[in-house]
């Protein structure tokens, strides 16, 4: 009965998300001229330059509005949808995610020019002064020049990819660069590995300086906080060069220039539909695409499971303690700490968690992301718990804890055998419940650049400039697991009633 | 009957906050005796039998048991608390744990008997209290002078110097309070010390050795059961059983 019913709502579910999303909406705007972005709807993506540049037009007379995507496949979906008027964006991520558009184009006139440069932390000088070496020696042997045909040029594409000299060695340790692989043709996902003129790029610079590079994927407008932090060693991600951030980080000399343009969308070319099955194919089966959410599907189990385990941990702790000292009247300096940790932690959302828990406690180590994660998600749930168990210690007679004192058993064995069995016996479908919010909470993980489900089909949905396949696929898993988790907790629940017939 | 005094009660004086509920009460109890205490409700009954196993403590006075004080800091409660048992008015069986492991939980718990000892222990006394057949049945599947029963089965477990009844029939339907009531006066023809704050008069006047009418934050009459009920000389009793007879 609750798996026909399951089912039945989630094939509910997922009709009525393929009705809103293939609803068509009416043209508000035609962008043709760069005149025309005065009351415009202005598409950007967050933190880039179109968005500097769009904000100067934000709020003027003509109500020109700036909505800011995560990333530029978001941006480029609004497009298509008609829920913004035009994008500005790079000119090369333009050229990449409108060739199978057939209603999209890109205006002739370039909206500005710009450079890209590496960002390198403020006080990391020895570093920036060896990149501009390398970078200079790369410009003068023509390798520069090379990557970008490979992946630009009409004619040299593919054919002249950047390989490492014979004998390079990496005795000079790692080069951790941090890059948003949603950005082609200058880093992009090909077979699971992020590839473009920047990767290429930046694996030339390690090689001259005899430095192994690792990159780290993370939403642009966390790059520069990454480099800053020293959570990474530099960040190359096309990025311009800007007052706004020299401010908080030093640039590279430029190693490329580049244009931001304006995509527009131009409904008079009628868009020959992809059929649904072709469809499916380039977003999960090309290239192994699926890959992206079963890897994500494994962080986020690996995550919501670890932090709900030591959430509970810490929540029995912090109720206990509540527990105690409202009925002892003890522990009063552990009880204060206890209450402050659920001011903070119940008083601000998660998300800021995370990123304060990776940006600033984890600042200057180096610790594994998922294990952040599942701190950062321990520390939250266990707020939850604690409340939720204090409760459900609380619901529990008076006479229970007094009849085992009497028997001789001392508070802790009482508390143990006696009142919490009944008491988690009373919260598991809070519990539950705790649980389920969790799992669907580290959806947030992207944030800091940890590939988990929501990030998968994000990476998908970045290569093929689609958004609804992946989206729907991210959301049935979800609530495949959550509707598994219910009927094991049903179950439980079940056995733990036997007591109660 | 042995003259040994098992507890001694010098003193006591109890407050919740400026509430003062007892005041100098003064008593003893000896091995093998059957206290009935009596009186009108809010007088502190209940409050003085929690005294005597320190669920409540004491605000002053002293409390011998076996010659040691038990009010005293440093004193092993825990200890104190496997010597002297204790019945509640509302039974408060452990009802996520069968009536076996109710018997059997704190003395295996506690170390004082491996599970397999509790267990002949617990068969035992299901015996005795006549529910030999609930032994895996949970608590919530009982009537009331069942759990009562249980409560007292659970409680001679643990092999108790004395047992304290908190009220045990009070929470009965009527026609239940005869099984708990002949329950406790076997246990009294065996020999076992009981403290029992009860309005059942029957039973003071025919189980108890010595009564207690407590009224006014202590204790007001003690006699014999004859003397309390047929030569009550304060006109507080007289009104008492006059209204309880």
């Amino acid at each position: 009965m609750n798996k026909k019913l399951s089912v039945f709502l989630m094939a509910l579910a997922t009709i009525m998300l393929i009705g809103c999303g293939s609803k068509a909406q009416e043209t508000e705007k035609q962008v043709k001229t760069i005149d025309d972005l005065t009351g415009a709807r202005i598409g950007v993506q967050l933190g880039t330059i179109g968005d500097i540049y769009a904000s100067d037009y934000e709020g003027d007379e003509a109500g020109t509005v700036v909505e800011r995507y995560n990333k530029v496949a978001d941006a480029m979906q609004a497009l298509k949808q008609g829920k913004i008027d035009c994008v500005i964006i790079d000119e090369q991520p333009a050229i990449a995610c409108t060739k199978d558009e057939d209603t999209l184009v890109i205006l002739d006139e370039p909206f500005a020019l710009e450079d890209y440069a590496i960002c390198i932390a403020k006080d990391n000088d020895e570093l920036l002064d060896k990149v501009n070496g390398a970078l200079s020696e790369l410009k003068k042997e023509g390798v520069i020049e090379q990557i970008s045909a490979n992946y630009i040029d009409d004619d040299k594409k593919g054919t002249c990819p950047y390989v490492t000299p014979e004998g390079t060695t990496y005795e000079n340790g790692k080069l951790v660069a941090a890059t948003n692989v949603a950005f082609p043709p200058y880093e992009f996902y090909e077979k699971n590995e992020p590839v473009g003129i920047d990767m290429e790029l930046i694996r030339a610079i390690g090689d001259k300086l005899g430095m192994e590079v690792e990159i780290e994927d993370m939403e642009f407008d966390s790059i520069i906080n990454a480099v800053d932090s020293h959570k990474v060693d530099l960040g190359i991600a096309g990025m311009t060069m800007t007052e706004e951030r020299l401010k908080s980080i030093n640039f590279s000399d430029s190693y490329v220039t580049s244009k931001q343009v304006i995509v527009s969308r131009d409904v008079s070319l009628a868009g020959s539909k992809v059929g649904f099955v072709e469809n499916l194919k380039r977003n999960f089966i090309e290239d192994n695409r699926w890959q992206y959410l079963l890897k994500g599907f494994e962080n986020t189990l690996i995550i919501a499971i670890c932090a709900v385990l030591a959430g509970m941990i810490i929540g029995f702790g912090v109720a206990i303690v509540r527990v105690t000292h409202d009925k002892t009247g003890g522990l009063t300096a552990l009880n204060s700490i206890c209450r402050l940790y659920l001011a903070i932690i119940r008083g601000t959302p998660m998300m800021i968690q995370l990123l304060i828990i990776y940006y600033v406690v984890f600042k200057a180590v180096n610790v594994p992301k998922v294990l952040v994660a599942i701190i950062a998600f321990a520390i939250n749930s266990g707020a939850y718990v604690a409340e939720i168990m204090r409760g459900g210690i609380m619901s529990i007679d008076d006479g229970q804890m007094e009849a085992g004192r009497s028997l001789g058993l001392s508070y802790r064995q009482t508390m143990s055998s006696i009142i919490l069995p009944q008491a988690i016996k009373n919260v598991l479908p809070a519990l539950a419940n705790e649980f389920i919010s969790l799992i669907k909470e580290t959806s947030i993980c992207g944030y800091i650049g940890l590939m988990d489900l929501t990030r998968g089909g994000d990476v998908i949905r970045s290569i093929t400039y689609e958004a609804f396949l992946p989206l729907i696929a991210v959301a049935i898993i979800y609530l495949i697991i959550v509707q598994l988790l219910n009927l094991g907790v049903g179950k439980l629940e079940k056995n733990l009633r036997k007591s109660e017939q | 009957m042995s003259n040994e005094v098992l507890i001694k009660v010098e003193n006591l004086a109890k407050s919740f906050g400026d509430n003062e509920v007892l005041t100098n009460v003064n008593m003893q109890i000896e091995k093998g005796e059957v206290i009935a205490i009596i009186g009108p409700s809010g007088c502190g009954k209940s409050t003085f039998i929690r005294t005597l196993n320190q669920l409540e403590d004491v605000t002053s006075g002293v409390i011998y048991l076996d010659g040691e004080d038990i009010t005293k800091k440093g004193v092993d409660i825990n200890d104190v608390r496997r010597r002297v048992g204790m019945v509640f008015q509302h039974f408060n069986l452990f009802p996520h744990l069968t009536i076996k492991r109710n018997l059997t939980l704190a003395p295996v718990k506690l170390g004082l008997m491996t599970q397999a000892e509790a267990d002949s222990k617990a068969k035992e006394l299901l015996e005795r209290v006549g529910l030999s057949d609930k032994a895996d049945a949970y608590p919530d599947s009982l009537s009331g002078g069942q759990k009562q029963r249980i409560a007292i089965a659970r409680t001679l477990a643990m092999n108790p110097e004395v047992i304290l009844f908190d009220e045990p029939t009070s929470a009965l339907d009527p026609e239940m309070v005869g099984e708990v009531l002949s329950l406790m006066k076997e246990l009294a023809d065996d020999g076992m010390t009981m403290v029992v704050v009860t309005h059942e008069m029957g039973f003071a006047k025919e189980v108890a050795d010595r009564v207690m009418f407590f009224d006014e934050k202590g204790i007001l009459e003690e006699g014999t059961p004859a003397e309390i009920f047929e030569f009550p000389q304060s006109q507080r009793l007289k009104d008492f059983l006059s209204k309880v007879l």
